[in-house]
């Protein structure tokens, strides 16, 4: 007797949007998002699996695997027996992709037609893993060159650099795509444990979004998703103390303009509910945007471009936040933001920028209302942050004041950063 | 299909509309077009960010931002790059749709307000920009400059477009030079300003729920302020030479990159023809140049194929292991070969159409890639909605591919390379 699948449908009023969640009898979750009169569609399906989760236990086993094998998972994952998804994918015209990240993994597609033929693509082949010695050994040089890409790439140095002087031991520090020694280390049988322990049905999800019906979707889940019993998995990441490894660290690089990343460490022991969530997404407009007080501080003294920004960092066992940009003087950027951070903390958040800034960020959301991409980006990343979509965005609207300067507190305090600059030789 | 209506407001001033209620913002986008010539090219750089920094409103940055973020967090955004012999100057500004602010706010009336407030009433003193925000932005364009070299696959692509079309105006830099840049004067920049106003080229496109009738007119009576005597709206292609310029550079990099700059015939093949071409060879998953050079013989991390229709040149680009680049080189010009000689599949060609028909179909979907799609048609003949461009390109017939791809001729190979005792050690 087949299970039941379980629909509940999530409407927002206010933006004239809803969508449909769907508890697969597989243990699946699905996500169906239609959106009136477009032509295209996107689907995206992960696992909640990244290059973060390097440590665990499955079926009372405990396994260590080489950094960098979620992401060679996902590189590996597009052949199969029958010759490799794109190749499909190309007889479709599907615009197809995937990216692993430091929680999860991800494989998408974009289309405009044939919804139905590229779903079965998507689902057939993350759902048949074909490793061999021969293709597992064959990936190492064309990921060894990304590897070799991203060493030249100066954001993506800055950023490292960062993490491994905020981070005692947390993997958030390493590579997600590993390095060109912990790769070689990869075996058909590493990958296969990998693949059971994270690709099974209760630790993945499915969204389709634009012009796609339930119906359909299901149809196509129940045909290619089976049920499984459920997998208890237990991730194991290394006790984080709270302060910072260093709180300078620097590299020279061959760049003209020096580049700089600040990171803030908070307490990574905390989950962020849609309401922390909305409070740390304000809090931070209201502190950091280009018309608050530090941007312009910062700008008037010639030390910030326009490259200037931020970004909240969230994962299992990590909160923190990044500023980021291109400074001739990184040093007293870093001393102008904790003055700024040390003010705000004292004084408080201004109530009209908060008010502005509640705006702003409920514009944001909206914004990606417009996009299937972000759509299903923002779906899949609230079902693994435990969040619904939609109380995100009404959390905005129904902020306090106070609640905003909590987070705020939470996620800056002067005392536990770093500052990461690469620049050139001189 | 979408509805596309465009119309010559007044001399040399074009306005296009897209009524789409479907997004939650609505876009303006006004591109400016000037000639792109070394004398000029650093003044209508730094010209276009003093436009999107302050006007008499709203007399510094910290005013505007505010204003911006006050309506709802609309988006305004400058940028300056090129298109085949002009300087594009770009301004736009989205901002959320009326139906959904908070509390009933109506903001669509005053964007194009907004955007005539900073084109025509920038903050002056006498004939001349005000020095403090000359010096701000002047640092800042300088810093866009210098940061230029830290993405190493853009660089290399606009060193080689430079050598293979030396002479010609599309070599020159779109920010002009750092020296042309610090030596701008205020003075000179109200001159750049006026001039803009007298006979740049002006083509506004509107995409959402927006009035397109009171931004016409709003902008119309704006710009006859000014005597018009509009630049001609002609683009030259590229004369070839005859030989094949080599240039390597070297700095410090892990993975090198080489760029190869070839001629192309667009007078006697359609820009669906060579488009098609551009594709087949080197433009999806499916191509020669993916399929071959990066997937079977392992030899890059990246070998893409583009054409520029308006000059008439193809590059193709990737990025190798310096011990690579020679057989790289070989393989690109033996697939190139392939081509001419007519080896190209049914597949091959058939993926290459509908992925552009997938392409197509998905930008109508989007409100940023509409606004783009029909502003780039600026100087083509006739401006085609994505379906009609779609159709054209699946019409082109295999003897129009082998035709398009035996006019391109190998003209200019750029390689940067790290320096030869990184290459041994690795």
């Amino acid at each position: 007797m087949k299970a039941e699948n379980e629909i509940i449908e999530i409407a927002n009023e206010r933006l004239n949007e809803k969508y449909y969640k769907i508890k697969h009898s597989s243990g699946l979750t699905v996500f169906v998002f239609p959106k009136q009169d477009y032509k295209s569609s996107y689907a995206i399906y992960g696992t909640n699996f990244g290059s973060i989760d390097n440590h665990f236990i499955v079926d009372g086993q405990e396994i260590r695997v080489p950094d960098g094998i979620a992401h060679y998972l996902e590189h590996k994952l597009f052949e199969s027996k029958d010759g490799d998804a794109f190749t499909k994918y190309a007889k479709t015209g599907a615009n197809a992709n995937a990216y692993t990240s430091f929680e999860k993994t991800c494989y998408l597609f974009s289309c405009s037609s044939n919804l139905e033929d590229n779903l079965k693509i998507l689902l057939g082949f993350v759902q048949n893993p074909y490793f061999t010695d021969e293709t597992v050994a064959k990936e190492q040089g064309i990921i060894g060159q990304e590897i070799r890409m991203y060493d030249d790439s100066p954001d993506w140095r800055v950023m490292f650099n960062l993490l491994e002087g905020m981070y005692h031991n947390h993997p958030i520090k390493i590579d997600i795509a590993g390095t060109v020694e912990t790769i070689a280390e990869i075996t058909p049988k590493k990958l296969y444990q990998c693949y059971n322990a994270f690709y099974t049905p209760h630790n993945m999800a499915l969204c389709v979004v634009g012009n796609a019906q339930p119906e359909e979707v299901l149809k196509l889940v129940d045909e290619f998703v089976k049920p499984v019993p459920e997998k208890k998995i237990e991730r194991i990441y290394p006790d984080e103390p709270i302060d910072v490894v260093k709180d300078y660290v620097e590299q020279t690089f061959p760049v003209l303009i020096p580049m700089f990343q600040l990171g803030f460490k908070a307490d990574g022991s905390v989950k962020l509910d849609e309401k922390r969530a909305a409070g740390c997404e304000v809090a931070l407009f209201a502190f950091a945007s280009n018309s608050s007080p530090m941007y312009k501080q910062l700008m008037d003294e010639g030390l910030i471009n326009e490259s200037f920004g931020y970004e909240q960092v969230e994962m299992n066992g990590v909160n923190a936040v990044l500023f980021s940009g291109e400074s001739q003087n990184p040093k007293r950027v870093a001393e102008v933001i904790r003055k700024h951070v040390r003010s705000a903390l004292k004084n408080g958040i201004d109530p009209e920028e908060f008010e502005i800034a509640k705006k702003a960020v409920y514009a944001q959301y909206a914004l990606e209302l417009n996009s299937v991409q972000a759509i299903g980006g923002g779906l899949i990343g609230c079902e693994f942050s435990g969040r619904e979509l939609f109380k995100c965005i009404d959390a905005i609207s129904a902020l306090t004041l106070d609640e905003a300067q909590d987070m705020l507190a939470f996620l800056l305090n002067p005392d536990r950063c770093t500052l990461s600059v690469v620049k050139g030789d001189d | 299909m979408n509805k596309f209506n465009s119309r010559e407001l007044c001399p040399g001033v074009y306005l296009n509309s897209v009524p789409d209620g479907r997004f939650k913002t609505g876009k303006i986008l006004v591109d400016m077009y000037l000639p792109l010539i070394e004398d000029t090219a650093a003044e209508n750089a730094l010209l276009i960010q003093l436009l999107g920094r302050c006007c008499e409103r709203c007399p510094d940055y910290l005013s505007l931002n505010r204003e911006m973020n006050s309506l709802y967090g609309a988006l305004l955004s400058t940028s300056c790059s090129k298109i085949g012999d002009f300087q594009q100057l770009s301004l736009s500004i989205s901002a959320l749709d009326d139906r959904y602010t908070l509390f009933g706010e109506k903001l669509s009336g005053k964007l194009i307000g907004l955007l005539c407030d900073l084109i025509f009433r920038p903050r002056l003193e006498g004939e001349a920009f005000v020095s403090e925000d000359v010096e701000q932005e002047r640092r800042k364009l300088l810093e866009t400059i210098q940061a230029e070299i830290n993405e190493k696959r853009s660089y290399a692509i606009s060193q080689c477009v430079k050598l293979l079309c030396e002479g010609d105006k599309v070599a020159v830099d779109k920010y002009g030079s750092a020296e042309a840049v610090s030596a701008l004067t205020p003075e000179q920049l109200y001159k750049a300003w006026i001039n803009l106003k007298q006979r740049a080229l002006f083509n506004i496109t509107v995409v959402g729920e927006l009035d397109v009738d009171f931004i016409g007119e709003s902008f119309k009576a704006e710009i006859e302020k000014s005597p018009r005597q509009p630049y001609d709206k002609k683009i030259t292609p590229l004369v070839a030479v005859d030989e094949i310029k080599e240039k390597t550079e070297r700095q410090k990099v892990m993975q090198s990159k080489l760029v190869m700059g070839f001629s192309l015939d667009n007078k006697n093949n359609t820009r669906y023809s060579l488009k098609l071409m551009t594709l087949v060879l080197g433009g999806t998953p499916s191509s020669k140049l993916f399929l071959n050079v990066r997937e079977k013989k392992s030899l890059c991390y990246y070998c893409a194929a583009n054409n520029n229709s308006h000059k008439g040149y193809l590059l193709v680009d990737s990025g190798v292991e310096k011990q690579n680049i020679e057989q790289t080189r070989e393989e690109i010009l033996n697939q190139i070969n392939e081509m001419k000689n007519g080896n190209i599949t049914d597949f091959e060609i058939e993926a290459a159409k509908l992925a552009m028909a997938q392409t197509c179909g998905m930008i109508t979907d989007s409100i940023g890639a509409m606004a783009d799609f029909f502003a780039y048609q600026f100087f083509d003949d006739e401006i085609l909605t994505p379906e009609q461009r779609a159709e054209a390109i699946a019409s082109v017939t295999k003897d129009e591919i082998v035709k398009a791809a035996n006019s391109v001729e190998l003209k200019a190979v750029y390689i940067l390379t790290g320096d030869d005792e990184e290459g041994e050690q690795q």
